[in-house]
């Protein structure tokens, strides 16, 4: 996670950077380490760096890193060429580099060699069978292709392994949704909530699934996850209380005619706890609006 | 062979059936019969060479030489020609044609040979065209060879192969192998045995049509398969490859592999491997890398310059070919063990018992070697037909790998090595002990088979290996890498025998191998092959695995591997630079010798010369002198050749020579006869006399000139009158003349005569002359008669029938004849003789028919006439020395007399019958400082003209010994120096600005000279003239015999008194003389010395005033005769004053001040209980007075066991007292009860001796505080009965007291009394210890007590509250008179020598640990660590006990032999050590004296505190810039390790 006062000291790097006022190499470090995505600028910069052979060669052992840093980065800008020559440098080096092979892999992905680029995947699997970042390029290159059953595949299979990755746990749910399997895309969540419970988003995100599917049980499960949602935020997921709002009328619809033992008795009052925190909330932020949803809340029969 | 070959790729023009065993068997036999037509020309060419063309040996033997050179040589070359460029069935084809062509000339040469007409001896001579065909043989042969060895094992092994992508099966090889080296040994025995003999016995022309034949028959075969071979095609370039991939690493070294600036393309040949060169000797890679492809490379691919950019393939051959080396390299000791031993085998079988069961049949010694071959042979069968199918089965393995076989190659070497080293020494045991008993030779057999074992599993194996590693390119290289080894061994073998050879000093390889030690090299080769054990098994390790079969692509080897490789390479250049610098090493230590000590080698005052000069060889003459030496000299130039020094108390009374080859003497007052062998010294028998009572000694030896007349010695001693055979010692017969009152007088027998005359007095009386039957010892006459004015005693035998004597009164000469019926006396006044006559004294010199008689300080020559008339021929004024009456030609006898005349001395030889007629006058200027002459014995030789010539050997008054001769002195000896009386040190003065002390002016041809010769020296080429000269050099640029002196106080000058009153000034550095001087004193004479003191030692006025000391002699030899003092000047050796002090010298102390003049104050007691003081000057007065209460001295009066106490008391009253003379008061007396007690020996410590602290801490915190006070005196008593010889009282009668005494006030502070004990005591006395030698009667040994007293009183201080508030006492005054709170701690031991003296070390500060100094009764000096005798030395140590170096409590001191300080010198009659401090802390001079004066430095805790003098600096430099570079390069190793890591 970039902090609040890293990404200052990014920005204002790069800002920096930009405007040629040095600490390039700084700003590359900062972006390596804080994992974001500047790949322009980093190419821009990296290159220089590698071209200037004094740089190059004051970075000592780092200049490799530079080389992977800078390849990555022009295959995100789709500049081949320079990606190409850095890894041939790399090459160079480590001739038996797994590193560098997984480079070559990515290069080969970028344009567009699928096939080649599979197989090398799966030279460099031969040789570790457990490595992650391969298993997830397998993945990216399935969805790439268009193929979300074949990323959908490699996903569990990597799972298999590696359950404890929620960040594959979500993109697997992601997948799931985008292809409608929301029973799936519900136990993915469901994952992702036992692995991190505090995290809003998944609880949210679940509800949602719930939502969707629908019927009066995961309605209510719905409302449940929604409540939590707002529980975790304090309150200020508007997105939660919609969904609280919804999930109540659709549960009122529902039990339209049905005995009244059956129905949800803290229902109504937290449906009306929800569009009075959802008024006063546009009241404040955008009191232009505050009739379209008077108008919307009052279609859900509250 | 059960190979079957398949066909694939190049080879498709031929069919598989054709490859057959058939070609190999084909290749194999015409090689074999090559090695069989070769070998048996090889060892009967010599002969044939110097027989048959009429050559000397040395001419037939270097072209030999250089045939067998150029036969080994070629087939390298051979080998990279074929690889390279034209394959290798040419070369062969080529190589065996040329080889017949030359066997044909050769047989040529013989038919047409010129025959010799044995009858008359006369050959005719060779024409040129003879000799032409003689030496085409040996180029043919040897081109030939070249080709043929070369190529054809690999040509053998390429039939097993079918291109270069497929493998042979190891099995296949091995086999091929086995069975390659089995022909060839077959090939050998039959053509070292077989063609030999044909040779010999059926001529020349059959024997080398024999050779030819074979040679035909071996050509024919191998072109008779030549259509059914397996051809590769050579490498085009491949040797040259080689060196191109060297020139091109190098030319392209600028080329950074690492970086992207060219983007580097490795070059390789087009082909389809995907090659990238492997990463291990990366260097090598830049040979192939190119930075722009296009310039560099044509369009075909191929390199544009192949010196420049070489292929893959061809660094990745060279690499193999260095990663082989290793391997190759644990080759060469093996060959040594096995192959280069066949000389000292020869010696060892020539010196054992060569019989076989075959009778009359004797193995030649040459032949040894037969039986290696044989093993070799028959290993290699068995192996093949029963080990291989053994182990296959039981490994489940086709064959055992290469590296096993190799491996246990070179682990049978050790063992092979081993017995023949286990033969030897037993060989040379029985040899030596057992003198003629032989042990058979079949104990060789073992290191034969053991030895043919191991060679046959290594080279087949090494071949093998370097084959199938090697690419197949190179597989001729490949094969000839084995027989480099052979080269390489016996190169090394040279080697190693030149080291061992030199750092052994000839000892282990002599030419008589009994002499010598065979045995301990063939350990150093045992040791050898052990090393090479494990760096054979490392190597191999670090190899990795060998090639398997079928896998010939060359695989990138992993890492790892590849690392440990360059680490075996590394280490094998490491092992070479390690053997290159072992000689260095090696030879260090010969050189320290003589480096920091010196050792003079001396005789003594002589007192009688014999000479032997009849002889044409050495010239020399016989010495006794009073050290109780004898000695003989060389006469040329005054070396010993020999000498023996008898015990002290056996003086030698006579010496002469006996038979012209015994020299023998008489000592111990006539009680024992020795004879010594006169060239070499070695005694030849010794007799012992039996004596009843104390006489005058007499030594009588024939001068026989007929050697089968043997006389008997007559030898006169001890009441008895012996006659010993000359021979063998045995006393012939003796005679009693004990009577009462019987003084015999002379012992005279005429020549020719068998009659000996004993002439001696009854009660000084009467004379008594017996005739004695000299046969049996009859006595045959007896005459007697009274005189009746008695005599003096002094005789003078004038002839065989008369001696001189003087009568009692000493003023008349009684001539005595005793040859007629009756004596006969005639009395001659000395009156009539001189005018001014006195008491009168006969000289001693024989003169015939003459006497010389001393008168009132002059000297008469009185001659004797027939009648016994004397009359006065000559007379001399001054005080001559002369010379015994020496016969010369013509019947004439010549005496020599020497007299002085200011500087010079006259030498006068006349003759004795007519004074007038001189012979030789010759002047000689003398040096003063030698004083007078005091004896002079003459010798005389024909000169070239017939005239006579006398070289005269005289001995001055300082002992020194000269000869004169021609006019000259001759040499000269410094014989003063073998007896030192007292010693002390000096400093040298200060070397002073602009005064260059060595004048080190090298030309550049100098120094070049120098550093070849030390070059030569590093390199073991010196020869012994060249060693002593780089000794010289050493010697000199160490600048250790300057004259100034040094930083560390290494240089000082040893200031030494000897009997004879003269001073010497010795250099520590080289021990020579820097100056010497004769004391002399206006009252007497002749003062003798009694001690040394330091005078003046000026530190603040060391640049302008000379440092000086005090002599302290005596006039006369009573104690109470008045004394002498002198001043000398140290660095001048001038005497600065000399006074007569006017009363006597009884004791002298050196008092703890000096004046103002750094003079110091000195004390001088004398008979009278006075004390002078010294220098009588006011200053020194006054000084004087201001301490006059506190001074107080003591003495031993030894005899009445009284040891006194003085205090002074005031200033002398009496006429002769002046104000510096003091009275004393008597203080205090320790009387020793002298019924029990006997003082043998008082000790103190050295006045100067510094103590560098007071206080001794233990490890446990406990402090003991010694008690150090310069007041103690060590006295050691024995009961009276016990003073004499150990052993002469039992162990209840003698009881040894030791009491350590306060001086100032007489308090016993110690006493320890060791029952059953007895003298002498030897002590030294240091800081707060005694140590004490003396002998236990009880347990029959010698034992060494240690004393330690420590200081209870300051114990308290310890506690920390005391010293806090205040309640120590360590600023309380200390004082003898307060009450001393001590205890001691003693602790004797066992000690397994008789000791002569006992000193201690001594350093600057005394921090330095010490050593007791003992000089043993051997003469040698033993230093013994001081915590050897720690009193607090426990059976069990406690761990902090052995923390503080405490050693466990042994019963008796441990000898270590390296602990002689004197090595293997002795040190002859040593009386005295003295050790001084040099500046350096740890430094200690010890300068030890006896007949021979020997000096060293010693440093007690080693050298801590300095470099050595030979320490080397570059070495130093060289190891912190190694260290840096490896520090470096571990830095970017790691650096690179983990960048691979990251970037695994």
């Amino acid at each position: 996670m970039v902090t609040k006062t890293e990404e200052t000291e990014l920005n204002q790097l790069e800002n920096q950077v930009e405007n040629g006022g040095g600490g390039v190499w700084e700003y590359l470090c900062l972006v390596r380490k804080l994992k974001v995505r500047r790949s322009e600028i980093v190419l821009k910069h990296g290159l220089s760096i590698l071209n200037d052979p004094g740089k190059r060669s004051s970075l000592g052992p780092d200049e490799w890193t530079l080389y992977e840093q800078v390849a990555i980065a022009a295959m995100d800008c789709q500049s081949l060429g320079a990606a190409q020559n850095c890894i041939k440098v790399l090459q160079k080096k480590f001739p038996e580099s797994k590193r560098v092979g997984k480079l070559e892999a990515l290069l080969l992905e970028a344009k567009g060699m699928w096939e080649e680029a599979e197989k090398a995947y799966s030279i460099l699997l031969e040789d570790n069978p457990l490595d992650q970042v391969i298993h997830k390029r397998k993945v990216a290159m399935a969805k790439a292709q268009g193929k979300p059953s074949l990323a959908i595949e490699h996903l569990n299979k990597y799972l298999e392994v590696f359950m404890a990755d929620h960040d594959a746990w979500r993109e697997l749910a992601e997948i799931y949704v985008s292809l409608q399997m929301y029973k799936q895309a519900a136990f993915c969540y469901e994952e992702l909530i036992l692995s991190q419970p505090t995290l809003p988003l998944y609880h949210l995100a679940y509800a949602e699934v719930l939502y969707t599917i629908g019927g009066q049980e995961n309605l209510i499960a719905a409302r449940k996850y929604y409540a939590s949602t707002i529980d975790l935020t304090g309150g200020k997921s508007t997105r939660a209380l919609f969904g609280i709002c919804l999930c109540g009328s659709a549960i009122a619809q529902l039990s339209k005619g049905r005995n009244k033992e059956d129905k949800d008795m803290a229902a109504p009052e937290l449906q009306s706890l929800a569009a009075t925190a959802l008024e006063k909330e546009y009241k404040q932020k955008a009191p232009a609006k505050l009739n379209l949803l008077s108008s919307a809340l009052r279609s859900l029969k509250l | 062979m059960d190979q079957e070959a398949l066909l694939v790729g190049k080879a498709t023009d031929q069919h598989p059936e054709k490859r057959t065993v058939s070609t190999i068997s084909c290749i194999l036999a015409s090689q074999a019969l090559e090695k069989l037509a070769y070998y048996g020309l090889v060892p009967n060419m010599i002969l044939y060479l110097t027989v048959e063309y009429g050559m000397g040996t040395t001419e037939a033997a270097n072209i030999l030489f250089l045939w067998s050179a150029a036969t080994n040589f070629f087939p390298l070359i051979g080998a990279f020609i074929a690889d390279s460029y034209t394959g290798r069935f040419p070369l062969i084809g080529f190589g065996s044609s040329t080889s017949l062509l030359g066997m044909l000339s050769l047989w040529l040469a013989a038919m047409i040979q010129p025959k010799c007409d044995k009858s008359i001896d006369v050959c005719q001579p060779t024409t040129p065209f003879q000799l032409l065909l003689l030496y085409s043989f040996f180029t043919l042969t040897s081109i030939g060879a070249g080709g043929v060895r070369s190529s054809c094992l690999a040509f053998a092994a390429d039939q097993l192969q079918l291109n270069s992508t497929t493998c042979i099966s190891t099995t296949a090889l091995e086999t091929l192998f086995n069975w390659y080296y089995f022909s060839v040994m077959l090939a050998y025995f039959l053509s070292e045995s077989l063609l030999v003999f044909v040779q010999t016995k059926y001529g020349w022309q059959i024997g080398f049509g024999v050779s030819l034949a074979v040679m035909a028959l071996s050509v024919a075969l191998f072109f008779v398969a030549s259509p059914f071979y397996v051809k590769f095609k050579c490498e085009p370039s491949l040797v040259s490859g080689l060196f191109q991939v060297l020139v091109a690493a190098f030319r392209n070294q600028h080329v950074d592999l690492a970086s992207e600036e060219h983007v580097i393309s490795y070059h390789h040949e087009t082909g389809p491997s995907f090659s990238i060169p492997s990463q291990k000797l990366r260097y090598l890679n830049k040979a192939c890398a190119t930075s722009n492809p296009r310039q560099d490379l044509t369009l075909t691919g191929n390199s544009q310059n192949p010196w420049k950019l070489c292929t893959v393939q061809q660094v990745e051959d060279f690499k193999s070919l260095v990663n082989v080396l290793p391997i190759w390299s644990t080759g060469i000791i093996l060959s040594l063990v096995t192959a280069c031993q066949a000389s000292f085998i020869v010696l060892q079988a020539k010196a054992m018992d060569r019989r076989t069961f075959i009778k009359g049949f004797e193995i030649p010694p040459g032949c040894y070697g037969v039986f290696m071959i044989i093993s070799f042979v028959v290993f290699l069968v068995i192996y093949d037909i029963v080990v291989v199918p053994l182990v296959s089965w039981a490994l489940r393995k086709p064959r055992l790998g290469v590296m096993v076989r190799m491996g246990a190659g070179i682990a049978i070497s050790v063992l092979c090595i081993s017995t023949l080293a286990i033969v030897e020494y037993v060989r040379r045991k029985r040899a030596r002990e057992e003198g003629g008993t032989m042990l058979s030779a079949m104990w060789l057999l073992p290191y034969m088979l053991l030895g043919g074992i191991s060679e046959a599993l290594i080279s087949i194996a090494q071949n093998e290996f370097f084959y199938s590693e090697l690419p197949k390119s190179m597989s001729s290289v490949a094969t000839t890498l084995s027989g480099l080894n052979m080269a390489a061994a016996s190169l090394v073998s040279s080697w190693i025998f030149t080291a061992v050879d030199t750092a052994t000093c000839r000892s282990w390889i002599t030419e008589d191998i009994n002499e010598g030690h065979l045995d301990y090299y063939y350990w150093l080769m045992t040791a050898f092959s052990l090393l090479n054990v494990v760096y054979f098994v490392w190597c191999s390790k670090a190899y990795g695995k060998c090639k398997t079969p079928f896998s010939l692509t060359r695989s990138v080897k992993k890492t790892k591997p590849a690392n440990a490789m360059a680490m075996a390479l590394r280490l094998y250049l490491l092992l070479l630079v390690f053997l290159s610098s072992a000689i260095v090493s090696f030879s260090l230590y010969e050189d320290q010798v003589g480096l920091m000590d010196w050792h003079q080698r001396y005789i003594g005052k002589v007192k009688h010369a014999v000479f032997h000069t009849q002889k044409t060889g050495r010239k020399r003459v016989i010495v006794s002198t009073e050290e109780n030496v004898v000695a003989s000299l060389d006469l040329r130039h005054g070396e010993i050749f020999w000498r023996h020094v008898l015990g002290t108390k056996d003086a030698i009374d006579g010496v002469d020579i006996a038979l012209g080859k015994y020299v023998i003497t008489l000592s111990s007052e006539g009680s024992m006869v020795r004879a010594w062998n006169l060239p070499d010294g070695q005694m030849v028998w010794e007799t012992s006399l039996h004596s009843a009572q104390h006489s005058k000694s007499l030594l009588s030896v024939p001068v026989n000139l007929k050697v089968d007349k043997d006389y008997p010695i007559l030898v006169f001693g001890g009441g008895y009158l012996h006659a010993v055979s000359p021979i063998d010692g045995e006393v012939l017969w003796k005679k009693d003349f004990t009577a009462e009152g019987f003084e015999v007088q002379r012992v005279l027998q005429p020549l020719e005569s068998s009659i000996i005359y004993v002439l001696g007095f009854l009660h000084s009386s009467e004379a008594i002359v017996y005739q004695i039957d000299s046969k049996s010892g009859e006595v045959v006459a007896e005459k007697s008669k009274a005189f009746p004015g008695g005599f003096s005693g002094e005789v003078a035998s004038v002839s065989n029938d008369k001696v001189v004597v003087l009568d009692s009164t000493r003023s008349i000469l009684v001539t005595i004849s005793f040859v007629d019926e009756e004596i006969s006396f005639q009395k001659t006044l000395i009156s009539d003789l001189v005018e001014d006559s006195g008491e009168a004294e006969i000289l001693s010199p024989l003169l015939s028919n003459m006497l010389a008689v001393k008168v009132n300080k002059r000297t008469i020559f009185v001659r004797v006439g027939d009648q016994g008339k004397l009359e006065m021929v000559d007379s001399l004024s001054d005080e001559t020395a002369m010379s015994d009456s020496l016969p010369v030609a013509d019947d004439q006898v010549a005496f020599a007399s020497v007299h002085h005349e200011g500087s010079k001395i006259h030498l006068t030889v006349k003759l004795v019958d007519d004074l007038d007629t001189v012979l030789l006058r010759e002047s000689i200027q003398m040096d003063q400082h030698r004083g007078r002459v005091d004896k002079v014995f003459i010798n005389n030789y024909i000169k070239t003209d017939r005239s006579n010539g006398f070289r005269a050997l005289i001995v001055m008054e300082d002992h020194s010994l000269l000869l004169l001769q021609q006019g000259a002195i001759v040499w000269s000896r410094e014989e003063g120096l073998a007896s030192v009386t007292d010693v002390t040190t000096a400093e040298l003065p200060v070397e002073k600005d602009g005064v260059s002390v060595a004048k080190v002016e090298h030309t550049l041809v100098d120094w070049l000279k120098g550093h070849i010769l030390k070059l030569k020296g590093s390199l073991l080429l010196a020869s012994p003239e060249d060693v002593v000269a780089i000794q010289e050099m050493r010697m000199k640029s160490s600048g250790r015999s300057k004259l100034t002196r040094d930083h560390n106080g290494f240089r000082k000058l040893f200031i030494a008194l000897t009997r004879a009153g003269k001073l010497y000034a010795l250099h520590t550095g080289d021990g020579r003389i820097v100056w010497s001087t004769l004391l002399k004193s206006p009252a007497c004479a002749r003062p003798s010395g009694i001690s040394l003191y330091q005078w003046q030692v000026p530190h603040h006025h060391a640049m302008d005033e000379n440092p000086s000391v005090l002599v302290v002699g005596r006039c006369g030899s009573d104690s109470s005769s008045p004394g002498v003092l002198s001043f000398v000047d140290v660095y001048t050796g001038k005497e600065i004053s000399s006074s007569d002090i006017g009363h006597s010298v009884v004791q002298v102390m050196p008092l703890p001040f000096t004046d103002s003049t750094e003079q110091r104050l000195h004390l001088i007691a004398d008979t009278d209980g006075h004390v002078h003081l010294y220098p009588k000057t006011s200053e020194a007065l006054s000084i004087f007075q201001r301490e006059f209460q506190n001074v107080y001295w003591y003495n031993v009066e030894g005899d009445d066991g009284i040891v006194r106490g003085h205090g002074m008391k005031s200033s002398c009253s009496g006429e002769t007292a002046d104000e510096y003379c003091f009275t004393t008061r008597e203080l205090w007396t320790v009387v020793f009860p002298s019924e029990s007690e006997k003082i043998i020996s008082t000790l103190t410590r050295k006045p100067n001796e510094v103590v560098h602290t007071q206080a001794k801490v233990s490890t446990d915190q406990d402090v003991l505080y010694k008690y150090v006070s310069r007041n103690l005196l060590f006295v050691a008593t024995v009961s009276p009965k016990g003073a004499g010889e150990i052993g002469s009282v039992t162990p209840e009668e003698s009881a040894l007291v030791v009491y350590l005494i306060d001086t100032v006030t007489g308090r016993i502070l110690h006493r320890l009394s060791h029952q059953g004990c007895q003298g002498p005591v030897h002590a030294v006395f240091s800081e707060n210890w005694v140590v004490y030698h003396y002998f236990n009667l009880r347990a029959h040994k010698y034992e060494v007590t240690v004393v330690e007293i420590y200081d209870q009183s300051r114990a308290e201080n310890k506690n920390v509250w005391k010293l806090v508030l205040g309640k120590h006492n360590l600023t309380a005054p200390i004082s003898s008179y307060s009450r001393p709170e001590m205890f001691t701690k003693s602790q004797s031991y066992f000690f397994p020598q008789s000791v002569k003296t006992i000193a201690v070390t001594s350093t600057a500060k005394g921090i330095t640990s010490k050593q007791l100094l003992i000089g043993t009764i051997g003469d040698q000096i033993l230093a013994l660590d001081k915590r050897f005798v720690d009193p607090r030395r426990t059976l069990n140590p406690s761990q902090a006990e052995k923390e503080e170096g405490i050693i466990p409590l042994t019963d008796s001191l441990p000898i270590i032999p390296q602990s002689y300080i004197t090595h293997s010198l002795k040190v002859e009659g040593l009386r005295g050590i003295v050790t001084a401090p040099a500046k350096l802390e740890s430094t200690t001079h010890v300068f030890a004296y006896g007949v021979d004066l020997f000096y060293t430095r010693l440093a007690p805790s080693k050298t801590y505190d300095s470099l050595t003098d030979d320490f080397s600096y570059a070495l130093l430099l060289i190891t912190i810039v190694a260290l840096v570079a490896a520090i470096y390069i571990t830095w970017a190793l790691s650096e690179k390790k983990e960048l691979s890591e990251k970037w695994r």
